[in-house]
This record gives C-alpha cells, sequence and structure tokens, in this order.
C-alpha cells in the first residue's frame, strides 16, 4: 500500500521574487489515479519534480506512508517518471533502452529480462523488442518509453504530459492504454497534464491548479458540476464556460447595457440574496450545453430570453455549437444539429439560470461556496 | 585554510586559473575557483597520485578540440560545420557518476561527437559535427528529462548554433559560453542562442538604464502586466491567443492593455512597442 501525503508544501527557487508553489496541500490515497491539471507555468511539473526528489521542497513536508521523505534520494523514494519529451536511445534496441537503466543498477540477467518482457507483455511490445527507435511509430515509442518506467517495478508513477507530442486520435488510444495499465499495475499514479480532456476522462480526482496554487480538488463530476470559481469554471469544461458581468436587481439579472434581462430562479435568488448581492453587480457563469434554443425550453420558461445575434455556427454532427453575441459579450452555445444556423441570424436563446454558476467579482470565488 | 591553498603553498609554481594549461609539460586538474594548474617537473609519479585522489583526474592536455577553445592549441582540421552544445548536470541526487551520465549522454547522439569535455565541475561542452540527423533543440529537452529520469540527475543544456568552420570558432564558443552564463532563468531545461540573445546583449545597458526603470514601475501597478506582455510577444502580438494562454478573457486583457497604453503611451499593437515591452520584463 502506498499512501502520499504532501502537508502544506512550497517552493521557491534562489534568487526567485516569487514562490513557484504555494501551500500545496494534498493527500493521495493507495491506487489512485491523481491529475495535476492547469495552465504553463502553473507550478503542476514542478510539484511532480518536488515528489520525485529532483527538486527540493523549500517548505512543508513530504510523506510517503507516513515516513517524511523530504531529505530522501530519489533512488531511495520508488517511483518512477514518464516524460512528454521522451527520448530513446537511437543505436539500441527496444530491449536495450528498456533494460538500460536495470543494467546500470547491475541487476542480473535474468531479472532483467523477467521485468523487460513483462513490461513488453503489458504494452505490446513484444514484437517489437530486436527493433531500434527509428523503425517504430510514435505511439510505439511512447510505448517503450512507459516500458521503462515500468520495468523500475515501483509502487509510485509519475508521468509528466507523456502524451503531448502525440497526434490527438494517438492521444485518445495511448490514454486508454494509459487507464488499462494503471489498472493492471495497481500502482499509485500522478498524471500531469495542461488538457482537461485527459484529466476529466482519466482522473479519479482532479487538482486544478493556477499560479502555484490549488484552485480545487476533487472528482471530475464535482469540479465540472459545482467549480470553485471563475478560473476552474472557465478551464475545465470544452467549449469553456461562458460568463456575463451583470447586476441583480428585482429578481432578474441584467448586463450593464440592458441587452438581456433573465428571471433568477427561487432558489438561485436566495443564494444571491442570503449572499449580500442583492442590488450588485456578479459574474453569472453559464455553460454552452445550459443555453437552449429548442421551442420546449423556451416556452416553458419564457422568462428566461434572450436575443442574440449567431456570428458563427459549427456543425459538429449530432450537435452545434453556437458563437453568439449579446451586445458586446461573445459566448457559445452547444445546441442540436438541427438548429445550425447562417453567420449573422439572430436567434432567441433561453439562459437555463438554475444551472448556473455565481462568482463574487472581487474574489471570483463561487457563491455557493 | 583550504585543500587547494595548500596545495598552493607546497608548489610555488601553481596557481588557479580560469583556463587549463593544456600542454606537455603540465598538468591540470579542476577546482572549486577553476583549474589548478602545474608543471609536471613538480611532481613525481606519487604526488601525481595523490593529487588524483585529492583533485580527481587530471584534464586531458591531448583533446585538440579544448586544447584549441581554451587558446591553447591550433583548431583541428575540420570541413562543414560543428555546434557546441554546453551542459550543466546535478548529481547530488543521483547514485551514478558523471562518468556514467557522460556515457549515457553520449548514447544519445546519432552525430558525430568531436569532443566531449569538462569545463567546470559541473559543466561539460560537446563538439558536435552538425549533420542531417543532429537533434532540434526542443529533443534536448526530452534528453535530458530521459537522463534525469533514468539517472535522477537535474540537466540543462545551452544550444549553440551550427557554425561553419571557417569562421572563429574558439570567439563564438566564448561567447555562447558567457551567453550561457548569463542565462537567468534558472528553470529552463534547454536554453539557444536565439532565446538568450536578448537578455544576454541588453543586460549591461538594462543595468544602467535610468529610462527603463522609470518605464518598470508601471509593473507595479499591475503585476498581471509582465505576464501579458510576455505572452502577447512569445504570440506575435496576438490578443486571442495571448488571452487563452493566460485563461484571461479577451476582454478583460484588452481593458488591462488599453489601460497600460493610457498610462505609458506604449502601444503593444505595434510591433516597436511590444519589442520594447517585452525588453522592460526582462
Amino acid at each position: 500500500m502506498v499512501k502520499l501525503d504532501l502537508d502544506h508544501i512550497y517552493k521557491k527557487y534562489d534568487n526567485a521574487e516569487d514562490y513557484s508553489v504555494t501551500d500545496f496541500d494534498l493527500h493521495i490515497k493507495d491506487k489512485e489515479f491523481i491529475v495535476f491539471v492547469g495552465p504553463s507555468g502553473c507550478g503542476k511539473s514542478t510539484t511532480l519534480r518536488m515528489i520525485a526528489g529532483l527538486e527540493d521542497i523549500s517548505e512543508g513536508e513530504f510523506k510517503i506512508d507516513d515516513r517524511v521523505v523530504n531529505d530522501v534520494a530519489p533512488k531511495d523514494r520508488d517511483i518512477a517518471m514518464v516524460f512528454q519529451n521522451y527520448a530513446l536511445y537511437p543505436h539500441m534496441t527496444v530491449y536495450d533502452n528498456m533494460a538500460f537503466g536495470l543494467k546500470l543498477r547491475k541487476y542480473s540477467k535474468e531479472e532483467i529480462k523477467k521485468r523487460v518482457s513483462h513490461a513488453a507483455d503489458i504494452l505490446g511490445l513484444t514484437e517489437y523488442l530486436k527493433r531500434k527507435p527509428a523503425a517504430l511509430s510514435g505511439g510505439q515509442r511512447q510505448r517503450v518509453a512507459l516500458g521503462r518506467a515500468i520495468v523500475r517495478d515501483a509502487p509510485i508513477f509519475l508521468m509528466d504530459e507523456p502524451l503531448s507530442n502525440l497526434d490527438a486520435k494517438l492521444r485518445v488510444s495511448m490514454r486508454a492504454q494509459i487507464a488499462k495499465l494503471h489498472q493492471e499495475l495497481g500502482t499509485t499514479t500522478i498524471y500531469v497534464t495542461h488538457d482537461q480532456t485527459e484529466a476529466m476522462t482519466m482522473a479519479d480526482r482532479i487538482v486544478i491548479m493556477k499560479d502555484g496554487k490549488i484552485q480545487q480538488v476533487g472528482s471530475p463530476q464535482e469540479v465540472y458540476d459545482d467549480p470553485a470559481n471563475v478560473f476552474v469554471g472557465s478551464f475545465i469544461g470544452a467549449p469553456a464556460m461562458n460568463f456575463f458581468n451583470v447586476t441583480v436587481k428585482d429578481g432578474k439579472v441584467y448586463d450593464d447595457a440592458k441587452n438581456f434581462e433573465i428571471e433568477v430562479p427561487v432558489g438561485r435568488l436566495k443564494l444571491l440574496k442570503d449572499k449580500g448581492f442583492d442590488n450588485k453587480k456578479v459574474i453569472m457563469g453559464i455553460r454552452p450545453e445550459d443555453i437552449h434554443t429548442e421551442n420546449a425550453f423556451l416556452d416553458t420558461f419564457p422568462n428566461s430570453k434572450v436575443e442574440a445575434t449567431v456570428t458563427v455556427s459549427e456543425l459538429l454532427g449530432a450537435e452545434s455549437q453556437l458563437y453568439s453575441k449579446l451586445g458586446e459579450t461573445e459566448f457559445v452555445s452547444k445546441v442540436d444539429a438541427r438548429d445550425y444556423v447562417k453567420p449573422g441570424t439572430k436567434m432567441t436563446m433561453g439562459f437555463d439560470l438554475n444551472k448556473a454558476h455565481f462568482f463574487d467579482p472581487a474574489t471570483k470565488i463561487n457563491l455557493n461556496r | 585554510m583550504t585543500k587547494l591553498d595548500d596545495i598552493l603553498q607546497l608548489y610555488s609554481t601553481a596557481e588557479v586559473s580560469e583556463r587549463p594549461e593544456l600542454t606537455p609539460e603540465s598538468v591540470s586538474f579542476i577546482c572549486e575557483k577553476g583549474y589548478l594548474n602545474l608543471t609536471n617537473v613538480d611532481l613525481t609519479d606519487r604526488e601525481l597520485e595523490l593529487l588524483r585522489v585529492l583533485l580527481g583526474e587530471p584534464v586531458k592536455h591531448y583533446d585538440r578540440w579544448q586544447a584549441f577553445l581554451c587558446g591553447k592549441g591550433e583548431k583541428p582540421s575540420i570541413e562543414g560545420k560543428v555546434r557546441f552544445i554546453l551542459g550543466k548536470v546535478e548529481l547530488k541526487n543521483s547514485e551514478f557518476s558523471l562518468t556514467t551520465w557522460k556515457k549515457a549522454l553520449r548514447e544519445m547522439f546519432m552525430t558525430e561527437i568531436l569532443a566531449c569535455f569538462q569545463l567546470k565541475n559541473d559543466e561539460f561542452v560537446l563538439v558536435e559535427r552538425v549533420g542531417p540527423t543532429s537533434y532540434e533543440s526542443v529533443d534536448f529537452l526530452g534528453i535530458a528529462q530521459s537522463l534525469d529520469a533514468e539517472l535522477n540527475t537535474k540537466t540543462k543544456f545551452f544550444i549553440g548554433d551550427p557554425w561553419p568552420t571557417e569562421l572563429d570558432l574558439a570567439q563564438l564558443f566564448t561567447e555562447e559560453q558567457a551567453m550561457f552564463e548569463r542565462s537567468t532563468d534558472k528553470n529552463t531545461t534547454v536554453m539557444t542562442a536565439t532565446k538568450g540573445a536578448l537578455e544576454y546583449f541588453t543586460h549591461q545597458s538594462r543595468k544602467q538604464s535610468y529610462l527603463l526603470k522609470s518605464y518598470q514601475r508601471l509593473f507595479l501597478k499591475d503585476p498581471q502586466l509582465k505576464k501579458i506582455i510576455q505572452a502577447l510577444y512569445h504570440t506575435q502580438g496576438n490578443t486571442s491567443l495571448a488571452a487563452k494562454k493566460l485563461y484571461l478573457h479577451r476582454n478583460s486583457l484588452q481593458y488591462k492593455l488599453n489601460r497600460f497604453a493610457a498610462e505609458s503611451g506604449l502601444d503593444v499593437k505595434k510591433m516597436d512597442d511590444l519589442m520594447f515591452c517585452y525588453l522592460l520584463t526582462l
């Protein structure tokens, strides 16, 4: 069993003005698949490297199974890493590439053969063991990189954007491969990505980071349905959540230019009043799929209607994405494919405010917190 | 008194220098202050052995490229183009030696490596004959990451430009080495000459300029401005891409830029102004 505890971890590089990682506090259960997600420079790779022991921890304690390992060398942490920009030894076969680290560590030939064969079997590389990297496809090379980690037989896997260099189709198949690997090996895995789709599809829990700080931790469903703040709301979900600066007044929300006024459902209005935002400005977030064009919705909720101008209409097959404008504010809605319209068309849409999120404009925090 | 001071006291002709004395009459060891150079005539075999134990292996003076680049030898005869790859490796968390690390590094190359020598304690140089299988700078990130994952090291590279061999390679090497040393972005694994050029060539004048410092005060009003300008610079002035990169709404980004323009008189839609603003962020 391997659990990891990151207790209020901070990282500041020498001569740096600011912390790269601030108060990172997370407890990871045995066999959990945790994904760190966030934009470039948010501190996710730095945190991963601190877990691996490749970066010093400035403050806080990192424990593996309740043992503090801040000063424990990487080789003694029993961790295997996989990187985005894998480099294979070009003159070595797949077998030798996977065996290289074990040879350096003076494992016996028999043990090396056993581990490499097992890893190759899991990854579907057995028939490629005698090939050199130049004779492999991108996906096969990435599997060799995974194989180099698997042979270490470590209970903890750290993966730093391993799929970012692959094309979209290959990424999808490799995601499934990694998920299958995780189930077969039963390792505690921390996976870093900037791609929210990878996070949503692979994680038991997602850790969303920005500017070195955790914004929210939760299951994919939790962070999608209940984003902690504007950043999480905008980061998770594709297309991204739409945001409007509105004023709450007389049971409705209005934008400044009075391009729309929408009735706020009773439950949501109570929240806004309880939090002291009646007659005040808030940021309203609404997901594309919660903006409707079908008559059934518009007839049932006549006070939810807005009149928008569609600027771009993208037919995706089963659905369409409509890029529209309300005054100067642009937004996206996800509608039935039959609602595909020509650019320039004025259209009536319904905002389902039961599903909307309201954020404090000063702190950007979700008002339901 | 350090070990080095003791040695300097014992051998009156010994000296510490920035460069090794790469001649048949001398022997050089890497030390914390650069190179300890001694003349061979001063040393018996036992003394040489003792120095090896204390200071490690001496610098091999038959490395023609090292001799040439350190200003002590003739330019090796070669045609085509060469490239200098400078690097730093931290071994403190590793159970492996620098020799193992260098061996693993050389295994990564398909091109001809003309020389591989140590410059200082943790710095080394590769001289590569540039060919069709030469790595791009992005490939070096993968090399560093693979080596670090395998060997528990921390590796950084500076990838020089490919130079025709008829140029003054020693001078080019000296400048590229200075650029590497100057690089202030300690968290970047792979630096290139073009990445570091602006910072390197403007460093002195930026330090001395009151004009630049006066403009830089604008960043104190909005700490996000620096990141915004850097994102704009790296997206060639494209506000939509920059906003996406920063996870800002495009309108919010535009609002901040409009405010900045009103206060500073600088319009980042103009390339010259954007370049100047980027300089302010360095």
